[in-house]
């Protein structure tokens, strides 16, 4: 009987969730960013730059791109550690992938240049 | 046992279909349907709970559920070191003020202001809390385009009653039981009633769908 009733609940659970994919993968970065802010430290940064390049380079979600802002917050933390080339490209790829990011980020690169 | 099996059954239905007095999103969020927000400053977050360190570090976690939800949110960590250097760290500064400028200064359609209510954990009573409001508006007429409580209580040994809910709580609970993680799950239940935004293919098409109240309540038991 458990197994009946067991099944009755996942049919239902599986009717009123639809299974619909997320528009984008977004797997660690919560943890990631969580321990950035908490702590700060090398080992933080370098885990949220792994999780950064895996959101890049293996997007998922229904949009098969990067989740908005991960670029722009990637290139800032390259900045941050002085390497400002690869900073760069990042945020000029936020732009390109979100238009609507570009007023802000053209403002951060502008500041660059000077 | 068919007995069981279709109580199970009413009380899901049940479950479901609480909201079927509610207005329909379209009426609920008209102005957010008229204006067509993409995107979104999220401003540091009001903090009136205890929890001195709660702001920081749930900033960051908002922009997941608007993203799902097919919205565009500035980068968090860029926007926040913007924001403190424009000295625009004290949201409750702005709340109430004109929000045209910071419209023009990031170059967004909404500004989202967050009041973190509660955040809490007791050992005594094992259970964690998080009271969170979400006040979305308008940078083109200063209009509130989306306005939401959701509070969640998880509980390490009370049955919530419902299937669902239980299913969510246990995630909730194995994963770690930090108030974070809860506050995250308020995030991602409250904002989900969002009418969809540019990047989902729901966009413009769910005006039809019923809106959930206002407050949104509920408690997650811990179930293992």
């Amino acid at each position: 009987m458990t197994k009946y009733l067991l099944m009755t609940a996942l049919g239902i659970i599986a009717i009123s969730c639809k299974t619909t994919k997320p528009l984008y993968n977004w797997k660690g970065y919560d943890d990631a960013v969580y321990a950035y802010t908490k702590t700060g430290d090398e080992k933080s940064v370098e885990n949220l730059i792994k999780i950064y390049e895996k959101l890049i380079k293996k997007s998922g979600g229904t949009r098969q791109v990067p989740p908005p802002g991960i670029c722009a917050d990637y290139g800032y933390i390259m900045i941050k550690k002085g390497e400002n080339s690869k900073g760069i490209e990042l945020l000029t790829k936020e732009t390109v992938l979100y238009p609507e990011s570009k007023q802000f980020v053209d403002r951060i690169l502008k500041r660059l240049e000077k | 046992m068919k007995k069981i099996v279709y109580f199970a059954l009413i009380v899901t239905l049940l479950a479901s279909c609480k909201a079927t007095k509610m207005p329909t999103k379209s009426v609920a969020y008209k102005t957010l349907y008229s204006e067509k927000p993409i995107s979104i400053l999220a401003m540091p977050p009001i903090n009136r709970s205890t929890k001195v360190e709660a702001k920081e570090l749930f900033y960051s976690s908002l922009s997941v559920p608007f993203t799902l939800n097919g919205y565009y949110v500035m980068p968090p960590l860029l926007s926040m070191e913007i924001l403190k250097e424009e000295s625009a760290y004290d949201s409750e500064m702005f709340i109430n003020g004109s929000m045209i400028k910071v419209g023009e200064l990031f170059g967004v359609d909404a500004v989202l202001f967050t009041t973190i209510h509660e955040w809490s954990k007791t050992s005594v009573a094992s259970q964690i809390r998080v009271k969170i409001e979400y006040l979305l508006k308008s940078t083109k007429t200063n209009e509130i385009l989306f306005n939401r409580v959701g509070q969640i209580t998880l509980q390490t040994s009370v049955n919530s009653g419902s299937i669902l809910v239980n299913i969510v709580g246990s995630m909730v609970a194995t994963a770690l039981t930090k108030e974070i993680v809860v506050g995250r799950s308020c995030n991602i239940y409250t904002i989900s009633d969002i009418p969809a935004g540019k990047y989902s293919p729901m966009f413009m098409k769910d005006g039809e769908a019923k809106s959930q109240p206002k407050e949104f309540k509920t408690v997650l038991k811990n179930s293992y």
